[in-house]
């Protein structure tokens, strides 16, 4: 298959459509379409429900190396055993907020490299948590409730990231000051050096 | 990092996406009798709750606001749209520092319990029609204004 393949989603019956933002403004949810098999991911939410569910949508998606974890003052133990591409996180949760684990990871402190993907999906979302959670260094942030489509674009959002990883006085984590590039953007890139 | 994330993945035929959420909505229809098990306890909890309110309680809002959280939080995975709104007025409401002393976020608090009872009982799906309407309205609730975010940094941030 041709990589240009990925940039035809056309929006059709199964395509992105747009749809329109918080502030009416209409973004672009065309997304390409990406094995994410081979991706190792750990969960941690306190609510077992909740882990019961990504893990069927993460199944969906054909990843198979699921980690979950309801316990977040162990999941840094479990992280620095199971070693993720990506960390999906809930926020609010008993024993340690999310992201205290963000920052913990960001730190070097979960065993596994500083620029680890995060994803952190929260019914909490507001402006204001959204400030938090990107100045704690996460890459992402889901708006509760989770749904295929939505945890499948953050997923694709973290891992075709592009922005440069920093690492200052009070910050590590992607960079703020250049927003993420749209990924139908990223796989134009991609088809020069990663599919010819 | 993100080079090596980058290399792990491939692209798909682009019908791919449409097989893997039909897997997904099985896969999540099948939880769906363990969602409602799961939304009845949790309701009952908050009935139980608001039975003997106690605005003052730190400990008893924070329960509260916990247990409406987790309903906004999967209601509408499950299509119960209704379920998140509600609950999400809800957990606004028990976190305003003023609800102890605001008789109107107390009444709007005690009014979404039977609201929540109600799309369980009559499994009000999606924006529950008429009746989802007329319940919204009740609550003073707008489906717009209330509506869960799209998401993501950049929807919020970037205009």
């Amino acid at each position: 298959m041709r990589a240009q393949d990925m940039n035809n989603h056309d929006g059709g019956a199964g395509g992105w459509r747009s749809v329109p933002s918080a502030r009416g403004k209409v973004y672009s949810r065309r997304l390409p379409t990406l094995d994410l098999s081979a991706l190792r991911i750990f969960v941690v939410d306190d609510n077992e429900f909740t882990l019961t569910l990504v893990k069927r949508l993460l199944t969906a998606m054909r990843i198979s190396d699921i980690s979950i974890c309801s316990d977040p003052v162990r999941a840094l133990v479990e992280i620095a055993r199971v070693k993720p591409h990506i960390v999906l996180t809930d926020l609010e949760m008993p024993g340690k907020h999310g992201l205290d684990l963000v920052n913990e990871i960001r730190t070097g402190k979960a065993g596994i490299r500083e620029d680890a993907a995060i994803l952190v999906a929260s019914a909490y979302a507001d402006r204001e948590q959204v400030m938090q959670t990107s100045n704690a260094g996460a890459n992402w942030m889901l708006a509760k409730p989770l749904s295929f489509r939505r945890l499948y674009e953050g997923l694709v959002r973290v891992t075709l990231d592009d922005r440069p990883f920093i690492r200052a006085d009070g910050y590590i984590g992607p960079c703020r000051r250049v927003h993420m590039t749209p990924p139908e953007q990223l796989v134009a890139k991609r088809r020069k050096s990663d599919f010819v | 990092m993100n080079q090596e994330l980058k290399n792990k993945v491939r692209p798909l035929p682009r019908n791919a996406i449409r097989q893997m959420e039909q897997k997904a909505n099985e896969l999540v229809a099948e939880l769906g009798g363990q969602f409602r098990a799961f939304a009845g306890g949790a309701l009952a909890e908050i009935d139980r709750l608001m039975a003997a309110p106690c605005y003052d309680d730190r400990e008893w809002r924070e329960r509260l606001s916990a247990l409406a959280h987790e309903l906004k939080g999967l209601g509408g995975t499950f299509g119960y749209d209704l379920m998140t709104i509600v609950a999400d007025s809800m957990c606004r409401s028990i976190n305003d520092q003023t609800v102890a002393a605001d008789d109107d976020l107390q009444r709007q608090l005690e009014a979404s319990v039977p609201a929540l009872k109600a799309i369980m009982q009559f499994d009000l799906k999606g924006d529950g029609g008429s009746h989802g309407r007329e319940l919204l309205a009740t609550l003073q609730l707008t489906e717009s204004e209330n509506r869960v975010p799209t998401n993501s940094f950049l929807d919020w941030t970037a205009n």
